[in-house]
C-alpha cells in the first residue's frame, strides 16, 4: 500500500509563469499566489457555486448559531452530527468531520476541493478552541461550546469566516504550487528542503492574511441573515456568501501580486 | 459561472458477466463497460492456487460473493481513467461507478445496510462514488474456482490466523512477529496480479518454513487481474479492499476469526507529505478508518466473526524491521520487494525513488539492516545519486521535509496543521486524546528515524562531502545544505579564470568579467521544458531541437563547431578546446573536429591571415629587443595559425569544398538555431538580441560574445 499519486503542472503559458516564479531567486510569495490564482482561474471561478464548500461553511455558521441556543448538543444533533454527552472537543470535531465527509460524498464534481473545504472546516474548529487558550486534546464539549459562543457574535463570526476561507485558499494554493515547488529545491532560490518548507509557510501565511478581506463583510452578513432567519441560516444563504467571499479573495490575491 | 451538478465527472456503468442492467440505469447517459470473468472474451482473471491444489470444496456463498464483488470493483477501477496526472485541478479524479454484479445471494447484498457498508468502504478507499445493482448469479458464477472445504482446517493442521503476504517488508515482519512472539500459525494468503510476483512470495514462504520448523506456512494465492487489455487507470485504489476481501474469504471458510493485513503505522496513515496529496491521492488501503469500515462490512458478511487487523499499526517500518533481527530472520529481507513499480529487473528490483522505496531505504538504514538490503539492488541511490526531476525528486524531498516539520511540532500542533490525521482516530473508541497522542508519537518517532538515517549517511559520506565531491542535487545535499555549490571557489565566488595554453603549459589567465548581472546565465531542464535565465530575463521555453543544438555553442563560446558535429549531437573533445580557447581569445575562429577532419571557413581564414601578418610585424620589432620569451610565444602562436590556415585550404590554396552531407547539416542547423533564437524574441528580448548578434551559423557555427558570457547548462 502507501502509494502516492503525484501530479505535475501543465505546460500552458499561465502555468509556465508560475513555474518561472518558483525558480526565481526572489521567491515572492504574493507573486506566486497571484500567478497561481490566475493560472487556476477557470476552476476557482467555478468553485463559487461549489456544494461542498457551501456545505462546510454552512455547517460552521450553524455550529456558531447552535452555541447561542439553550442546548448546544441538541443544536449540533439537529445538524446531523451524532454527538453524545460523553464526547470531548476532539471527538466532536471528528464527528463533525465524519458528517461532512458523508455529505461531501454526494458531490463528486467538487473533486479534491471538497476535501480541502472539509480540512478547512476542521482547522477552523480546532483553531477556535485554541483561541480560548485551551488544548485540543484536553478540552471538553463545554469548552468548545464556550469558544463557539464567543464566535457567535457578528464581529467574532467575521474572524471565524476569515479562518475558514484563509485556510481553504492556503490549501488550494499549496495544492497547485507543491506540484512544482519541490522540483526547485537545490536551485539558487531554494538551496535546501527546509527553505522550500519556509516558502510554503510564507504562501500559507499570505493566503490567511489576504482572507481578512472577507472579515467585515462576513460579520455584516452573519448579523443580517442571523436576524432574518432567527439563527437558522440556510444553505442558499451560505452559497451566496461563499460565492462572494471566494471572488473577493481571489481578486485580492491577484491585486496583491501586482508590483 | 458555477458548477453544474456533476459537471466534469467521469461516470460509467460496469456490466459484470452480462448481468442485466436495472431499468433506472438504462436511461442514464453513462459509458457502459463490460467485464467478463469467463469465456473466450474473458478480461478479468479470477482463480486461486490453493494449498498446492490439494484441497477441494466450495467457498461459502457470501464469501464467494464478497470476493467476486471485490474483483469486479478492482477490474472496474482500472478500466475507467481518472484523467491522468497532468490535470491540475484533478477534476476527473473522483468518478461515479455503477456496477451490475451477479451474486449468489442478491437479497442479502441488496439490503440497505449491507449496500451502504459496501459503498462507504469502497468510497473511502477510492474517493469514488459507487453504486451497485445485484442480480441472481448463474451456476457458473457460484463455482468460483477457489475451492476450499470447511474440513480443510484439519488438513491444514490448524492455522489460527490468516496473514496477507504481499512480499514486502511489512508482511514479512508481521508474519515473523506472529509466529515468534505469539506462537501463531498463519495461513499465508496473497494476491497475485502478475506472474513475476510469484517467485519472491514463494521464496519468502519457503524461507519462513526453514526458519520456523514447527509450522509449514501453507499458502493460498488469488489471481485477480485484467487480461487481454491495457488498463487505462493504474492508481488501483480498490486493491486494499480486494486484499482484505480475499483474506476474509479464506479466513471465513476455515473458521479463523483474525486476518492480519500488515502495513507499518506510518504508511497506513500515509501522511500528506505534499499538499497536493488530498484524499485518496494518498492510498488508504490500510488506513485505520478504512479498516474500521471494512470490519463493519465483514461483520455482516461473516456473522460468526471475521476481523481484519493491522498488527503493525503502532510501529514504524524500522521498528518492525528490528523484529526480523531479533528473531533471526534478517536474511529474508533480501527476498522482499517493496517497489511500487512492479516490473523491475531482477538485479535491481527497487527503483529507489517511489514512495515505498524511499520509506524502505530510510528504514533499513535506521534499523541497521543495510547488509541485507544492498544499495546495489536500488536503481537510484536515494542519498547520493542526483535525484531525477519530477516525481522522484518531489516525493523524496517532500518526505524529508515532512519529517523535518514533524520533528519540531508538538502533538497538538500536528493535528492543527494536518487535520486529516483526525480521520485515523475512532470517535466511538474510548480515550480519543490518548489515540491522538499515540499517533503523534508514531509520527515523531518516524521523523526521528528519517533524520537519524540522514545523519548516518552524512557521517558515512563525510570524506566525499569534505572534498566537495557530492553529486549535485542528491538528497544528502538537498536535505542538509552540505557541499552546496561544489564547483564554486571556497569563498563562494565563481572562478574568474580560464585554462590557457601557453608555451606548452597550462596557466590560469584572467578573463573579462561577465556583465554585472544579478544571476548567472543558465539553462536547466524542468520536465518537458527548459528554464532559461539571462541577466534579468527568465522564462520557461520549449526544450526544442534548436535549443539543444544551441547548447554546445553556449557551453564552448568562441569556438567554431561544424554543423555536422552539432547535428550529430557530439561535443568538442577537451584537448581541442584548450587550443581553441587560446586562439579564440586572440579573436580568431577555429573549428571543432568534424567527420572529415577540422575545417576553417573563408572568413576565419582571412582573420588568421590578418593576425599572422600582425604577428610577423610584432616579431620583427621584438627581434631588436632580444626578448626570447616573447619571441617564443609569438612563434608558437604563428605555428598554430599556420596549421589552421593550411587546414582550411585545399589544392592550389583554394578553400576546401563541402560535401552534400555538410550542406544538409548546415541547412538543418541554421534553420533550427534561427528558429530557436526567433522563438525567444517574445519572452526574452535581450537574449534574443544577444544571440542574434553573437551566434553565427554556416558550415561551422560559433557563439562569439564580447564581452565573454558564462553559461551554466544542465539540460
Amino acid at each position: 500500500m502507501g502509494h502516492s499519486e503525484l501530479g505535475y503542472m501543465p505546460k500552458s503559458a499561465r502555468w509556465r509563469v508560475v513555474m518561472g516564479l518558483l525558480a526565481d531567486p526572489s521567491m515572492d510569495a504574493p507573486a506566486v499566489a497571484g500567478a497561481t490564482v490566475h493560472a487556476a482561474e477557470r476552476r476557482l471561478i467555478a468553485l463559487r457555486g461549489d456544494p461542498s464548500i457551501t456545505y462546510c461553511f454552512w455547517l460552521l455558521t450553524r455550529l456558531a448559531s447552535a452555541a447561542r441556543g439553550p442546548e448546544f448538543l441538541d443544536g449540533v444533533r439537529a445538524l446531523g452530527v451524532p454527538v453524545t454527552s460523553d464526547d470531548t472537543a476532539l471527538s466532536l470535531v471528528a464527528r463533525v468531520a465524519d458528517t461532512a465527509r458523508a455529505e461531501l460524498n454526494r458531490y463528486p464534481e467538487s473533486g479534491p476541493f471538497g476535501e480541502l473545504a472539509s480540512l478547512a472546516l476542521r482547522r477552523a474548529l480546532t483553531e477556535t478552541i485554541g483561541t480560548e487558550g485551551r488544548s485540543l486534546f484536553g478540552s471538553s464539549v463545554d469548552d468548545l461550546e464556550t469558544a463557539f459562543r464567543r464566535h457567535s457574535s457578528a464581529v467574532q463570526f467575521g474572524e471565524l469566516a476569515t479562518r475558514f476561507f484563509g485556510d481553504f485558499f492556503a490549501r488550494t494554493l499549496r495544492f497547485y504550487v507543491e506540484r512544482e515547488l519541490q522540483n526547485q529545491v537545490g536551485g539558487g532560490a531554494l538551496p535546501t528542503i527546509a527553505t522550500a518548507g519556509d516558502f510554503a509557510e510564507a504562501l500559507d501565511l499570505h493566503a490567511r492574511q489576504s482572507a481578512r478581506i472577507v472579515e467585515g463583510f462576513a460579520a455584516a452578513w452573519y448579523s443580517k441573515k442571523g436576524w432574518e432567519r432567527q439563527g437558522a441560516i440556510g444553505r442558499e444563504d451560505a452559497q451566496g456568501f461563499v460565492a462572494h467571499a471566494l471572488t473577493k479573495l481571489r481578486k485580492e490575491l491577484l491585486v496583491e501580486a501586482l508590483p | 459561472m458555477s458548477v453544474e451538478p456533476g459537471e466534469g465527472v467521469v461516470r460509467a456503468i460496469v456490466r459484470c458477466d452480462g448481468t442485466p442492467l436495472p431499468a433506472a440505469w438504462r436511461d442514464l447517459d453513462w459509458a457502459i463497460q463490460p467485464i467478463r470473468s469467463r469465456g473466450a472474451a474473458c478480461d478479468l482473471d479470477l482463480h486461486v492456487d490453493g494449498l498446492r491444489q490439494k484441497v477441494t470444496g466450495q467457498l461459502d456463498r457470501r464469501a464467494n460473493d464478497l470476493v467476486r464483488i471485490a474483483a469486479y470493483a478492482f477490474g472496474a477501477d482500472q478500466l475507467v481513467s481518472r484523467g491522468g496526472k497532468g490535470d491540475p485541478d484533478r477534476q476527473r479524479w473522483r468518478r461515479e461507478l455503477a456496477l451490475a454484479v451477479p451474486v449468489a445471494d442478491p437479497d442479502f447484498w441488496s439490503e440497505d445496510v449491507t449496500t451502504r457498508a459496501l459503498v462507504e468502504t469502497l468510497g473511502f478507499g477510492t474517493d469514488d462514488i459507487w453504486s451497485f445493482a445485484f442480480a441472481q448469479a448463474g451456476s457458473q458464477e457460484e463455482q468460483l474456482s477457489m475451492d476450499l472445504h470447511a474440513d480443510d482446517r484439519q488438513q491444514l493442521a490448524g492455522p489460527d490466523c490468516v496473514a496477507l503476504l504481499s512480499g514486502g517488508t511489512d508482511s514479512l515482519c508481521a508474519v515473523v512477529a506472529a509466529v515468534a512472539e505469539q506462537e501463531m500459525k498463519p495461513l499465508l494468503v496473497s494476491h497475485r496480479s502478475a506472474i513475476h510476483l510469484q517467485g519472491p512470495q514463494r521464496r519468502l514462504a519457503e524461507g519462513l518454513a526453514d526458519r520456523f520448523a514447527g509450522w509449514s506456512f501453507p499458502e493460498m494465492s488469488f489471481w485477480v487481474h485484467l487480461r487481454n487489455r491495457e488498463a487505462p487507470e493504474r492508481s488501483r485504489r480498490t486493491r486494499g479492499f480486494l486484499v482484505a476481501a480475499l483474506g476474509a474469504a479464506a479466513a471465513g471458510q476455515v473458521g479463523i476469526p483474525i486476518v492480519l493485513l500488515p502495513d507499518n503505522g506510518y504508511v497506513s496513515v500515509n501522511p500528506p507529505v505534499n499538499a497536493q496529496l488530498v484524499g485518496a491521492l494518498n492510498s488508504r488501503g490500510t488506513h485505520p478508518a478504512f479498516l474500521r469500515l471494512v470490519n463493519d462490512l465483514l461483520a455482516r458478511v461473516f456473522p460468526d466473526g471475521v476481523r481484519v487487523e493491522n498488527p503493525l499499526a503502532d510501529l514504524t517500518r524500522a521498528e518492525a524491521l528490528r523484529g526480523l533481527t531479533a528473531h533471526g530472520c534478517a536474511g529474508l529481507l533480501a527476498e522482499t520487494r517493496s517497489c511500487a513499480k512492479s516490473r523491475r529487473p531482477a538485479d535491481t528490483p527497487h527503483c529507489g525513488t517511489c514512495s515505498q522505496c524511499v520509506d524502505r531505504r530510510f528504514a533499513t538504514v535506521a534499523a541497521g539492516l543495510e547488509d541485507h538490503d544492498s544499495v546495489d539492488r536500488y536503481e537510484v541511490d536515494l542519498f547520493t545519486d542526483t535525484l531525477p526531476p519530477g516525481e522522484a525528486k518531489t516525493f523524496a524531498t517532500s518526505y524529508v521535509g515532512f519529517a523535518q516539520r514533524v520533528d519540531v511540532r508538538g502533538p497538538e500542533d500536528l493535528f492543527g496543521d494536518y487535520p486529516q490525521l483526525e480521520l485515523c482516530l475512532d470517535p466511538d473508541a474510548p480515550a480519543m486524546a490518548t489515540q491522538a497522542e499515540r499517533l503523534a508519537d508514531l509520527l515523531r518517532r518516524h521523523s526521528a528515524e528519517v533524520l537519524d538515517a540522514l545523519g548516518v549517511m552524512v557521517s558515512r559520506h563525510g570524506g566525499v562531502i569534505a572534498r566537495r565531491q557530492l553529486r549535485d542535487g542528491c538528497l544528502l545535499q538537498l536535505a542538509t545544505g552540505l557541499d552546496l555549490g561544489a564547483t564554486d571557489e571556497p569563498d563562494g565566488k565563481e572562478s574568474n579564470t580560464v585554462a590557457h595554453l601557453e608555451l606548452g603549459s597550462v596557466v590560469e589567465l584572467p578573463v573579462p568579467a561577465p556583465h554585472n548581472r544579478p544571476g548567472k546565465n543558465r539553462i536547466e531542464r524542468y520536465g518537458r521544458l527548459a528554464y532559461v535565465v539571462f541577466g534579468d530575463e527568465k522564462a520557461l521555453v520549449d526544450n526544442t531541437v534548436g535549443l539543444r543544438r544551441l547548447v554546445p555553442l553556449l557551453k564552448w563560446p568562441h569556438q567554431q563547431q561544424d554543423a555536422l558535429s552539432l547535428e550529430a549531437g557530439s561535443t568538442p573533445p577537451a584537448d581541442s578546446m584548450s587550443g581553441a580557447v587560446t586562439l579564440a581569445q586572440e579573436g580568431l575562429r577555429v573549428t571543432g573536429p568534424g567527420r572529415q577532419g577540422p575545417r576553417v571557413d573563408r572568413r576565419a581564414t582571412r582573420d588568421y591571415e590578418a593576425r599572422a601578418a600582425e604577428l610577423r610585424l610584432q616579431r620583427g620589432e621584438l627581434e631588436a629587443t632580444g626578448d626570447e620569451v616573447a619571441l617564443a610565444r609569438i612563434d608558437a602562436d604563428m605555428e598554430a595559425l599556420t596549421d589552421q590556415i593550411l587546414l582550411g585550404k585545399g589544392k592550389g590554396g583554394q578553400g576546401r569544398s563541402w560535401s552534400d552531407e555538410h550542406e544538409r547539416a548546415r541547412t538543418k542547423i541554421t534553420k533550427s538555431l534561427h528558429s530557436c533564437i526567433k522563438g525567444l524574441a517574445k519572452d526574452m528580448p535581450e537574449l534574443h538580441a544577444h544571440l542574434s548578434r553573437w551566434v553565427h551559423t554556416g558550415y561551422t557555427c560559433i557563439y562569439d560574445p564580447s564581452p565573454r558570457e558564462h553559461w551554466d547548462i544542465s539540460l
